[in-house]
């Protein structure tokens, strides 16, 4: 069985992580964090990105180790499962509507932030999970660009926009020389 | 010269937070020309796993132990890293008031 791929994304394929318009909702209307991720596990699993334990697990993980940063203007959380559950590696985006708490990754018990942008993630090994933690961390980390993505109300906006910011422009790239 | 410093990163599943963190903080050292030995670790073994370390970064909370704990959430956002990397820094060189 295989995700949903039309070859339309080519550098998506490279990079192995898809990161696709069918993934993003935008206007997120929750409650609260149980519902942003299972809106968020349900996309995954419809286009065929993760097998059915999958929304169990991050909930799972995502009640005993929170995964909300505290970001200046725009606090995110990337929930995330164990990679068993990954059929094939890709992201999902909700970019919600009026914030919901989630737990402050490495915060005291019952610390919250409230989450703007969640960023579900469904990777299958170790190394492409810290990869990707890297890339996530230097979008977050680039002034303005959270701001952007906030204000984007189009589902193919965001997709391109994060394949851009997040996507390595050539296979050969994606080792870059220093860091900062 | 004192011996090489030990150093444990503790995250949720020792995998892709404590990667990145100890990434950073192998950088800082190497800058800053202090020897020191970094592990990883899950939550759920910090507590035996800090018996023999000289400081924990972690990206989750850590049950209570001997040795000082500095939040490593700052190499994560971006936010606050001067002011952790300096902690680790005095952590490192003995100059920790607690």
């Amino acid at each position: 069985m295989r995700a949903k791929n039309s070859g339309k994304h080519s550098y998506t394929a490279k990079a192995g992580v898809t990161i696709d318009a069918d993934l993003v909702i935008t206007h997120l209307r929750v409650t609260n964090y149980t519902e942003a991720i299972s809106a968020l596990a349900e996309r995954l699993s419809q286009h065929g990105y993760v097998t059915a334990g999958f929304l169990e697990a991050v909930l799972k993980r995502e009640a005993s180790q929170p995964t909300g940063l505290p970001l200046p203007d725009i606090p995110v959380a990337i929930p995330h499962a164990e990679a068993e559950y990954c059929k094939v590696p890709a992201i999902a985006v909700g970019i919600l509507d009026q914030p919901v708490q989630f737990g402050e990754m490495g915060g005291d018990s019952g610390s919250t932030l409230p989450v703007q942008i969640v960023f579900l993630l469904a990777l299958n090994n170790p190394d492409q999970q810290v990869e990707w933690l890297q890339r996530l961390v230097l979008l977050f980390q680039q002034p303005g660009l959270l701001q952007h993505l906030k204000q984007l109300s189009q589902e193919d906006a965001v997709a391109a926009f994060l394949r851009e910011h997040l996507l390595p422009k050539r296979p050969e790239e994606q080792q870059k020389p220093g860091g900062a | 010269m004192a011996n090489a410093k030990r150093i444990l990163i503790v995250c949720g599943t020792a995998i892709a937070t404590s990667t990145v963190v100890a990434m950073k903080v192998e950088e800082l050292l190497k800058k800053h020309g202090i020897r020191a030995e970094i592990r990883r670790c899950m939550t759920s073994e910090a507590l035996t796993a800090s018996k023999d370390v000289d400081l924990i970064v972690a990206t989750t909370q850590v049950p209570a132990v001997d040795v000082p704990v500095i939040s490593g959430i700052p190499f994560i956002t971006g936010i606050g890293t001067d002011r952790v990397e300096k902690e680790i820094i005095d952590a490192l060189q003995g100059k920790v008031k607690s």
